[in-house]
């Protein structure tokens, strides 16, 4: 079978969903270690499609952004007898390589500098508007108590453990102080 | 651009077998509710692939596809703005800079943009076939009418009116104010057609007892519950009964953008932007001051005194913000230039709120001197006032150009910012950069 068909008859019938792959549920079929890459969406298709003809180890020593991922299957389908995947499955193996074979992280967090919360910040904020909002602003950690418990008590956002309202108030609270925006600690309050 | 194409092979994917697709495409086992279950890599990926996560993933139905497509479009109908500088993508928050705004009456390409929710399937369609307005509440005769109705059962006016966000200038706001910092272009003076606000309400008789008006559109809350408004606001009754506040269905003699309201819209001119309802489905009068999403709290209010920056206000303290305060803009030429030469003319706008422009000065020393520029009468009321005003430079040199207007109470622009902590009414001075080659 051409790649494309393979990976076609993996999902729809010997993947078997929603009983497994087995792998994902710690059964122990034949095909369960998928050569030892990152359990995750996109697996299976990037593992018949890949290696179909190739070795996991083309791209598992890759590290590329999305764009170059997607670059690599242009080339994969126009130069090396790759059968063009359906589009539903090609963004499911762009998914899956940029997210384990991932380069650009910052974009991947929409400019969120690195720190302790910017998982959580991402997550809860971007859920409902865009990052752009949150890194515009500049204030104490007490308005952005008082803005968190707004959004969850009147827009919305799910309610968060303490714990992690802390780890997000301290994050926001440091990367987007009133420090932040205005260069200096004197108009803090 | 892999979504759009991917787009139709998932809709096909579902449609043979939503509980597989959902498996296979994300990884999500549909549970005995019927409802979805994501977790860990799954979610992630679903949220990937909208460029978003998902906040009430537990409760998504299984087999059903996020509806990624409007936010993309909102995009592509923001592309279509000219020159905008984008605030935030989601929802869609951008403002003109004000050399653009050089025109005496603003394109529907360079009008500011300030949403709170999501575009209504009307508007990204295009299609006002469906659409009706409802006048209710407190009236005699409630009713329900179609654009060709409004069209044909009311004078159609045509006005140039300024709409300006209350939080216009925010960014200067020292400590800094929450919300979108803009600077000086959330205002723009496109003309308007529409039907008089009071026209309207006269038809469906105003019960004696109305205080106030109250807005609602079509728009949806981001968290996508179809439960909340992501914002109603209202009006005093003597506001909307003013002449020139209007319920407009064409803008610069087009059909109102979808960002900035299609099919129909209120417009309060002169009042903060949010009182002019976009994509307006209905119109309740009310016995009580309206109170629906961003009527309370401190939102569109300033305090009721003047305060130093920084000071908590108490609830009870704080005031609707009703008519925004006189301002002008430098809109030509665009700060920053170096001429040759010591001449210079310079070009802009002023506007009042309720009130007209009655001069408009302009200093080029820094506020020591100052020369009256030209200014000329609005065409209509509501309308920004066109000024302009020669300069003589003494030598070359670093100049500012400070634009200065007055209101026909005799209350000019500040220099400095009259502090609040939601960040509205500044209405400080324009100042631009010019320098004078040797």
């Amino acid at each position: 079978m051409r790649p494309a068909a393979v990976l076609i008859a993996a999902l729809l019938i010997g993947a078997g969903a929603p009983g497994a792959p087995a792998a994902d549920q710690g059964g122990g079929v034949a095909t369960s270690d998928f050569a030892g890459l990152p359990a995750g969406p996109g697996r299976e298709a990037v593992y018949y499609t890949c290696r179909a003809c190739h070795s996991e180890k083309q791209f598992t020593q890759q590290t590329l952004s999305r764009e170059d991922w997607d670059e690599l299957l242009v080339t994969m389908v126009r130069d090396n007898g790759m059968e063009e995947p359906e589009p539903w499955a090609r963004t499911l193996m762009l998914n899956y390589l940029a997210t384990h074979f991932g380069a650009a992280e910052e974009d991947d967090w929409a400019g969120l500098p690195a720190g302790p919360g910017r998982e959580e910040v991402y997550n809860l904020c971007q859920a409902c508007h865009s990052l752009a909002i949150v890194k515009q602003q500049g204030l104490s950690r007490k308005a952005w108590n008082e803005t968190l418990l707004w959004m969850i008590e009147e827009q919305g956002m799910p309610e968060v453990e303490d714990a992690e309202m802390a780890l997000m108030l301290d994050y926001l609270a440091t990367y987007f102080s009133i420090e932040s925006r205005t260069g200096s600690k004197t108009a803090a309050q | 651009m892999a979504k759009t194409g991917s787009e139709r092979g998932i809709c096909e994917l579902y449609q043979q077998d939503p509980e597989r697709a959902d498996y296979l495409v994300f990884g999500r086992v549909a549970h005995g509710d019927r409802r979805g279950f994501l977790k860990g890599a799954g979610l992630a990926a679903m949220g990937a692939m909208l460029g978003a996560t998902i906040p009430f993933h537990r409760s998504m139905p299984a087999g059903l596809i996020p509806a990624a497509l409007a936010e993309e479009t909102e995009m592509a109908l923001f592309k279509g703005k000219d020159g905008l500088t984008l605030l935030n993508d989601r929802p869609i928050n951008a403002e003109t800079p004000p050399h653009l705004l050089a025109d005496a009456v603003t394109p529907n390409n360079r009008h500011f943009v300030r949403n709170n929710g999501t575009l209504p399937e009307m508007a990204l369609e295009m299609d006002a076939s469906g659409w009706s307005l409802t006048v209710d509440g407190l009236v005699d005769n409630p009713m329900t009418l179609t654009l060709d109705d409004l069209r044909s059962k009311f004078e159609v006016v045509k006005l140039k009116l300024q709409i300006e966000c209350g939080g216009n200038g925010r960014a200067a706001f020292n400590p800094p104010a929450k919300g979108n910092q803009w600077t000086l272009g959330a205002i723009g003076n496109a003309e308007w057609s529409g039907v008089r606000y009071r026209d309207l309400l006269q038809a469906a008789g105003v019960k004696s007892d109305v205080v106030y008006t109250a807005h609602y559109g079509m728009d949806g809350h981001l968290s996508g519950d179809p439960e909340k408004l992501p914002i109603s606001r209202g009006v005093p009754i003597d506001k909307a009964m003013e002449a020139h506040s209007i319920i407009a269905f064409e803008m610069n003699g087009e059909p109102i953008p979808a960002l900035n309201g299609f099919p129909a819209r209120t417009i309060c001119p002169g009042w903060p932007g949010s009182t002019s309802q976009k994509w307006l489905r209905r119109i309740e009068l009310r016995d009580v001051v309206h109170d629906g999403p961003k009527m309370t709290g401190a939102s569109y209010r300033v305090p009721a005194y003047p305060v130093a920056p920084g000071t908590e206000v108490p609830k009870k303290d704080w005031e609707i913000i009703q008519s925004m305060p006189v301002k002008s803009l430098i809109t030509t030429p665009q700060t920053n230039q170096t001429i040759d030469g010591r001449s210079l003319t310079v070009r802009g706008h002023a506007w009042a709120g309720d009130r007209s422009v009655t001069s408009l000065d302009v200093s080029i020393d820094f506020g020591a001197t100052w020369q009256a520029a030209e200014l000329d009468a609005p065409p209509n009321p509501y309308s920004w006032q066109e000024w302009r005003a020669d300069l003589s430079f003494p030598q070359h040199g670093y100049y500012e150009v400070w634009a200065r207007a007055t209101d026909s109470e005799g209350e000019a622009q500040p220099f400095a910012i009259n502090w609040n902590a939601k960040g509205y009414l500044n209405n400080s001075m324009h100042r631009i950069a010019v320098t004078v080659a040797a």
